[in-house]
């Protein structure tokens, strides 16, 4: 039963990308310029890490290679995201009431809002880091199959975690202010933070970016898997809570929207 | 200088953008498409007259507006507002007008009460406070605002957001008012105390106004009347003479008792509207004048009837009809 | 013709309209800073895995003394706040709100944006370089603290400038956001807004400093901390004053074309 909606909430998704896809490509320019937008942040972080390796020997025992690789899944996991759910679009839709048309439909709402409220134009991000990824990975070298795996697999879920997180405070957002500009801004924050080393945030910092604005979960600690930075167990244990979150984060959204109120009036 | 406006042969062109469609065709980008908004409109306006500018949507009316207004360049033709050039005289001409612009672009800020707005355009325009508080006071008691301009323009209903409105492009005394669809979506009452102010400060000042509108009741008091259809002017000319287009026919309204003899009356005219006992019927003045006619009101089938000139809105679709028969020709039918 | 009075009116009600917006301005200002504050915890790392006291000649004090006063100058040039409505105000006919005004359209833009100019710079800016200043232990000259403002000044006409130039593009483009935000990119990547230009090659940084992205942060940056010496600072602020001339030349020109061109949508 459960499988049986998820297939048909994916084979929903599969088709309302052609559309969105063909609707952001219609002002060719404007995608263009989304997208190149979008590779600056790489850029940005290339440039930020040679400058720094180029003055010092680097950050906390990670390598030129290792940090651009971090960089790279960091900004690569928050492309995905932003390709998922836009804060301000979904409360946009939700104030004025274009959302209403969202509950109409047989499908899940978190489900069609995913496949409805984010942009295109990340795709610039996700292709400029996944070549950055392959740049240091090659460089970097000695990297075992498995873990680069399990890395994925762990990339993945932490990903979700964190899209999920973005989706439940959107809707939270609308709900009590009926605004989120400042959501914009945690992602662009949790973007430029998970680009290097958690430790250098302290404690704190640490279980903030992997518990709070869950970051760390799609892009450190798939990082430090990879280059064998941290134990199978413990990856088993940041997995684990990667699902705990998704789970919790889909039951709070799912029950927030039970206070939408609907547009007009 | 009598004429307020004096449009002659105005042209406006817009580029617009056809898209292909499919996959490969957003890749493709899109065809670019010049759509003629105005095509060689002329017509004046009188001081202290108030036109209705009717037509479509579509029609090119608004366009017609923002170019009186300044906002926009005519691309071929000539246009005086108030003795001025309205886009090489923008700044000088924007002191003489007041424009509403319907809910579309409301001049009020959305999130301050319409008395932070009225004080505004009152630095904006250099209004003496002695002059502010009488007119303001003056429109409160016209407008019915008392209850409504201290409140935050977002609480406001769209009736009061419009009426406020209104008061943001007369306080400044302007020669001509320029408003365009102010009334959409507006409830009675406002509408009435709109079209009222109107009248009041057309007597009082001697202000020009054009309106362009789709409600019917908007042009019940209008001095004149010119129609747009696809950029062209088809009609100017005051409401009698539009009536006159028409006046061949008369609506009789017949209400049975049995329902069976509406047959023997429905074929002496065109049936407009036919439910249960009623039937409403479209017919040539001359035909009332004639023998069935008076057997009919003599028929005890026939419990009530009502002989009506057509309405206005009724003209007006009537109108469009025969713009869609005849297709839109150069200059207007009248005048 | 307006005067003084309708300069007044038209702050006036943009200064309480913006209040209306308190909670969102508060939140962008302090993220702003926040933005640029994430590299004091990447430089303080890098100095304190590095083990040394300087790279490159400069101290960690320095480097976060850099970012603190960069996150204070970003609140006035990390964003073109003129441009805001102008997407709007070209393609929806928001401009035919502005353009029945007897004042011109520019200038109604500025007193618009220069509210919330206004308190970015009094609650972000001011505070962080008065603090900097009087508390950072650093040696600001007033010749310093002077070329400073006069930098700011540059800057902020050139980043309102370049800002209408781009939204004026609004009535040839689909949309001007994807631009306006790459230039910001850009800005911010060449002008010092991510790293400090003195890290970069000298010939590299050489050349930067001769752009106007260097006038976004970089250069400001510098003079006030003194990094920059006082002849330097000033040839930059009348390189500074070329650019901002030059610019100044491309708006008007374009406006008199965009001003033709309007397409104000409606029937």
């Amino acid at each position: 039963m459960m499988l049986q909606s998820i297939r048909k909430n994916l084979k929903m998704f599969a088709v309302s990308q052609r559309y969105t896809w063909l609707s952001f490509l219609i002002y060719r320019g404007q995608a263009l310029s989304w997208a190149v937008v979008w590779m600056f942040s790489t850029a940005a972080s290339f440039v930020s890490i040679s400058v720094i390796y180029g003055v010092s020997p680097g950050i906390a025992g990670w390598s030129y290679y290792q940090m651009l690789a971090l960089a790279a899944l960091s900004n690569m996991a928050i492309g995905i995201v932003s390709y998922l759910i836009r804060p301000w679009d979904l409360i946009m839709l939700m104030r004025n009431g274009v959302f209403d048309q969202f509950l109409t439909k047989p499908y899940d709402p978190i489900a069609l809002i995913l496949s409805r409220s984010g942009t295109r134009a990340s795709i610039g991000g996700v292709i400029s880091s996944l070549a950055m990824l392959a740049y240091a990975l090659a460089n970097q070298g000695g990297i075992s199959m498995p873990a680069f795996m399990t890395a994925v697999l762990l990339f993945a879920l932490g990903t979700a975690a964190l899209t999920m997180f973005i989706v439940t405070i959107s809707i939270l957002s609308y709900v009590l202010f009926k605004s989120g500009n400042y959501i914009q801004w945690l992602i662009n924050i949790a973007g430029t933070t998970s680009n290097y080393p958690l430790q250098i945030y302290s404690i704190a910092g640490t279980v903030l970016l992997t518990v709070g604005l869950p970051v760390g979960l799609a892009a450190f600690y798939p990082a430090e898997l990879m280059f064998a930075k941290i134990s199978y167990p413990f990856t088993l244990g940041m997995a684990a809570l990667s699902i705990a979150l998704i789970m919790t984060f889909y039951r709070a959204s799912t029950y927030l929207l039970r206070f939408y109120t609907g547009g007009g009036g | 200088m009598n004429n307020a406006i004096i449009v002659d042969g105005v042209v406006k062109k817009f580029k617009t953008y056809e898209s292909y469609s499919g996959a490969a065709g957003a890749l493709f980008g899109r065809k670019k498409k010049i759509k003629t908004a105005l095509d060689g409109v002329s017509f004046k306006v009188k001081r202290g007259e108030i036109l209705a500018m009717l037509g479509r949507n579509g029609s090119g009316k608004s366009t017609l507006i923002k170019m009186l207004a300044g906002v926009l360049r005519a691309d071929g033709g000539a246009m005086t507002v108030l003795g001025l050039d309205p886009f090489k005289d923008r700044i000088r001409l924007a002191q003489q007008i007041g424009v509403v612009f319907g809910s579309t672009h409301p001049q009020l800020f959305w999130d301050l009460p319409p008395i932070d707005t009225f004080n505004y355009i009152k630095g904006m325009y250099g209004i003496s406070e002695s002059a502010f508080e009488r007119k303001l006071e003056r429109f409160i008691d016209m407008l019915s605002l008392k209850d409504v301009y201290k409140r935050q323009t977002r609480q406001l209903s769209l009736g009061e957001r419009m009426k406020c409105e209104f008061v943001c492009s007369n306080l400044h005394s302007p020669k001509l008012v320029l408003m365009d669809e102010p009334t959409v979506g507006v409830d009675l009452p406002s509408r009435m105390a709109i079209g009222d102010a109107v009248i009041e400060l057309r007597k009082e000042q001697k202000t020009t106004f054009v309106i362009t509108t789709h409600v019917v009741d908007d042009i019940a008091n209008v001095d004149r009347i010119v129609m747009l259809d696809h950029g062209k002017l088809v009609f100017d000319g005051s409401q009698e003479e539009m009536r006159s287009m028409f006046k061949k026919s008369v609506m009789v309204e017949l209400y049975f008792s049995d329902k069976r003899r509406i047959g023997r009356y429905a074929k002496y005219g065109k049936v407009v509207v036919s439910r249960d006992d009623y039937v409403k019927l479209e017919m040539g003045p001359e035909e009332i004048k004639r023998r069935w006619f008076t057997q009919m009101l003599n028929d005890d089938a026939v419990v009530d009837y009502r002989i009506n000139e057509p309405s206005l809105g009724f003209m007006l679709n009537q109108m469009y009809k025969k713009i869609d028969r005849d297709g839109v020709k150069d200059g207007a039918e009248n005048g | 013709m307006a005067d003084v009075g309708a300069y007044a009116a038209a702050f006036k009600v943009n200064f309480k309209n913006m209040l209306a917006y308190k909670t969102d301005i508060a939140l962008d200002l302090t993220f702003t800073i926040l933005s640029s504050l994430i590299f004091v915890f990447v430089w303080a790392a890098v100095y304190y895995f590095s083990g040394a006291g300087t790279l490159d000649g400069f101290s960690l004090n320095g480097i976060i003394a850099y970012f603190i006063v960069l996150a204070g100058i970003s609140e006035v040039t990390g964003w073109p706040k003129i441009i805001n409505n102008m997407e709007e105000d070209m393609k929806e006919g928001g401009i035919a709100r502005f353009l029945i005004r007897p004042m011109n359209y520019t200038t109604q833009l500025l007193l618009e944006s220069l509210p919330v100019d206004i308190v970015f710079f009094t609650f972000g800016s001011l505070p962080i370089i008065v603090g900097v200043v009087a508390f950072g232990h650093l040696s600001v000259t007033p010749s310093a603290l002077a070329l400073f403002a006069a930098l700011m000044v540059i800057a902020y006409l050139m980043i309102n400038i370049i800002g209408f130039i781009i939204g004026s593009m609004a009535v040839y483009l689909t949309s001007v956001w994807g631009v306006a935000n790459a230039v910001t990119w850009l800005f911010s990547l060449a002008g010092g807004g991510v790293v400090p230009l003195f890290f970069l090659p000298d010939n590299i940084a050489r050349l930067l400093m001769l752009t106007p992205f260097a006038f976004m942060y970089y250069i400001p940056d510098t003079t006030l901390l003194g990094i920059m010496p006082a002849s330097a600072a000033l040839q930059s602020v009348m390189i500074g004053t070329l650019w901002v001339i030059a610019f100044a030349i491309m708006a008007s020109l374009l406006w008199r074309k965009v001003k033709r061109d309007i397409n104000s949508v409606g029937g």
